[in-house]
């Protein structure tokens, strides 16, 4: 190769290489900030109304504690809030964003009320500081006794913006507490608050499961003395027994269509699987081998179900499908013990629990068996796992402080907290659709 | 013996007859020895005194910065104020301004010579009488006094609480962003224009970009999302353009990464020319977790 032949080769080595021809990449593979910096204002009385701090108060509460629960928001410290928290303006041309851009806030929720006797309206917003406009707003009306409700429903609205899927906040939890004495029904809102009994059948009642299509509870009671399946209608009061087999009517869980239930029926002398309708009548036995099948869950599509059964030795998590041959096959094959399965709505993952030593943890697995995850740690034992509507909370009990109690938490196991007394045993929650 | 004759005499080389004795050899040695001490401790040779070096203690724990000698771009104040001293000189001057205000009228005849080391060269001046501005302010003193509207007393204690709420924030964010492990370490290089250890124009943008970025796991239902943004900044860290080379097709995480670069269209630096790079915004991280 003669030399220009080396120098052009040379050159255009030189060129390729050198940092202005290079186009610069940079890799950023996590947000700096992994929450939102939220601030949530004080709602001030509307021009006109009634002024009622305890009502604002409320609202706040309320709205903080569910939010908090989300996981999303980094909430800022009320107490560096500036002049426009005092300002009652909800126009976006009202709110001076630089202000609370200044404290870092990127989201805003401001709020009014205006009451009028027993009625109250709510005018709800949520900015977002930097783009100087509202995400969303919402004005509620209502008696003052709803405005629980109404800072529940502003929550679910607020993750419906951020997260483009509602929250799970304005429903009801369900469960079994002997408060009165004898386990019975409960209900309550996500955060434990207005409890209200369902059932009064002053034996024992268990496993309680709400209809997907509309406000009615299945559960096991003894009321006549035999574990009975039972439908309630939680408005009218209105109660059924739906199944009534010989033995145990134990564990129904409603399919999503809300046709049938599955349960374990022990009429043939040994617990299986079965399907039932809606109104009691046997379709189908599912299982039938000599060992104990209980627990059953649903896939979101109702073509699986999983349970809990001894037929290989210990109890462990087996997964059966409902549509055609019945096959089943094991999900779970580590620890000694494993309980409660509960399949998320989005089909994703199956909770359930553990015997750790002497007590109770959650793990979810993915219905394939693989990547189990661990979710709690810690004192006391942890059972009887359901998942939140929206697949992002879990509600379960635990006896951490004593007396079994009623907690949620986030799907990954963080930010649990307790919703009911610690006084008084609590068990075996389920958590509703959107309570409308 | 007649087999091995050269075993026992000995043979007397060229080299091995120049050889000097060991007596010499040692002498040489000393003297060669004490040479060297006498250049070495400065008896002969004045002592060569090398200036002390600098010594740069690195903190690999702090994100690279662009600047190090100015600091984070988030922390640039230093909490020690000391050039600020010179500044108060003049204020100490102005101060006896007040007191000629309330002794005038007291004193008759002040002596010159004594205060004027003291207050200033133009004490001996303000002999003639009071001022313009001081007559002004006795008119002043002796009107009665408004009482202030409630309206403007609440603006001032809304001024006042913003200034405190801004002063508390800004604090914080100051102690927050500068407490260093080895206090009073130079953090970089002295030039500020470091290429070492990392310290370079696109780091220093990847990590302000990654500090302005806000987004949280659980707004997203699945964390394999990327997204490239080409975006260019003037020398003077002026946001010129941006845009999607590739989206994520996630409206949340495409507006979340929006956001970041939107947050701060001037940086707080200045770069060595314009600034055109291509920025990747992936989950890896919270996926690996």
């Amino acid at each position: 190769m003669n030399r220009i032949g080396q120098l052009l080769i040379l050159l255009s080595l030189l060129l390729v290489l050198s940092p202005a021809a290079l186009a610069a990449r940079i890799e950023i593979s996590s947000p700096g900030q992994q929450s939102i910096p939220l601030a949530l204002t004080s709602f001030l009385p509307a021009k006109g109304s009634k002024t009622m701090p305890e009502l604002a108060l409320e609202i706040r509460q309320v709205l903080e504690a569910d939010l908090d629960l989300s996981g999303l928001f980094d909430l800022i410290d009320p107490k560096a809030f500036l002049a426009d928290a005092r300002r009652s303006g909800l126009l976006s041309s009202q709110v001076d964003f630089a202000e609370w851009r200044l404290l870092g806030a990127e989201a805003l929720v401001k709020g009014s009320y205006r009451v009028e006797g027993d009625r109250v309206q709510v005018d709800v917003r949520l900015f977002d500081t930097l783009g100087r406009r509202m995400l969303t707003g919402r004005r509620y009306a209502g008696k003052i006794k709803d405005v629980r409700r109404i800072a529940h429903t502003f929550a679910d609205q607020v993750l419906k913006e951020l997260t483009e899927e509602s929250g799970p906040f304005n429903a009801k939890i369900a469960f079994i507490s002997n408060r009165s004495g004898r386990k019975e029904l409960y209900l309550s809102d996500v955060d434990g608050k207005d409890v209200v009994r369902l059932t009064d059948h002053r034996s024992i009642v268990l496993n309680p499961d709400f209809s997907p299509i509309g406000k009615e509870l299945i559960y096991t009671s003894y009321k006549n003395g035999e574990p009975h399946l039972y439908r309630k209608e939680i408005y009218t009061g209105k109660e059924a027994r739906i199944s009534r087999q010989k033995g145990l009517n134990i564990g129904g869980r409603y399919r999503f269509d809300g046709r049938e239930i599955a349960l374990s029926l022990s009429r043939d002398g040994n617990s299986e699987l079965y399907l039932i309708g809606a109104s009691g009548s046997i379709h189908r036995r599912l299982t039938n081998s000599s060992a104990i099948d209980v627990d059953p869950s649903w896939s979101p599509d109702g073509d699986q179900i999983v349970f809990v059964s001894n037929r290989q030795g210990n109890p462990h998590l087996f997964i059966i499908d409902t549509a055609g041959g019945k096959k089943i096959r094991r999900l779970s094959f580590r620890g000694t013990y494993n309980a409660s399965p509960s399949w998320s709505p989005k089909g994703d993952r199956i909770l359930f629990s553990r015997l750790e030593g002497n007590r109770f943890d959650l793990f979810s697995i993915r219905p394939d068996g693989s990547d189990e995850q661990r979710l709690t740690f810690g004192a006391g034992s942890k059972e009887h796992p359901r998942w939140s509507p929206d697949g992002r909370f879990v509600t379960y009990t635990s006896d951490q402080d004593g007396k079994k109690a009623i907690f949620v938490m986030r799907a990954d196991g963080t930010g649990n907290r307790r919703i009911t007394d610690a006084g008084v045993d609590s068990i075996h929650p389920v958590w509703s659709g959107p309570w409308k | 013996m007649l087999m091995r004759p050269n075993a026992t005499k000995t043979v007397r080389t060229p080299a091995t007859s120049r050889q000097p004795k060991l007596g010499r050899l040692v002498v040489l040695s000393l003297a060669l020895h004490l040479l060297i001490f006498g250049l070495m401790s400065g008896v002969i040779l004045p002592p060569r005194k090398e200036p002390p070096r600098p010594v740069y203690r690195v903190n690999l724990v702090h994100r690279p910065v662009k600047d190090p000698q100015a600091g984070r771009p988030d922390a640039a104040v230093s909490r020690k104020k000391p050039p600020q001293k010179p500044k108060t000189a003049p204020k100490a001057a102005i101060v006896p301004k007040k007191a000629p205000v309330k002794k005038a009228p007291v004193k008759k005849a002040p002596p010159a010579t004594k205060k004027a080391p003291v207050v200033t060269k133009k004490a001996p001046a303000a002999d003639p009488g009071p001022s313009y501005e001081e007559i002004l302010s006795r008119i002043e003193k002796t009107r009665p006094k408004e009482k202030p509207s409630i309206d403007a007393t609440q603006s001032r204690i809304d001024e006042l609480r913003n200034e405190l709420a801004a002063l508390a924030t800004s604090e914080l964010a100051v102690e927050q962003s500068t407490i260093s492990p080895v206090p009073e370490a130079p953090a970089g290089m002295p030039q500020g224009r470091g290429t070492q250890a990392g310290v370079s124009e696109e780091l220093w943008l990847g990590e302000h970009l990654k500090r302005n970025w806000s987004l949280s796991r659980y707004q997203l239902s699945r964390l394999d999302l990327v997204a490239t943004v080409k975006v260019v900044y003037d020398a003077g860290g002026n946001l010129l353009d941006y845009r999607f080379l590739t989206p994520s097709g996630n409206r949340l995480f495409d507006d979340s990464v929006k956001k970041a670069i939107l947050k701060d269209k001037k940086l707080p630096v200045e770069f060595a020319g314009r600034m055109e790079v291509d920025v990747e915004f992936n989950l890896k991280e919270l996926a690996e977790r």
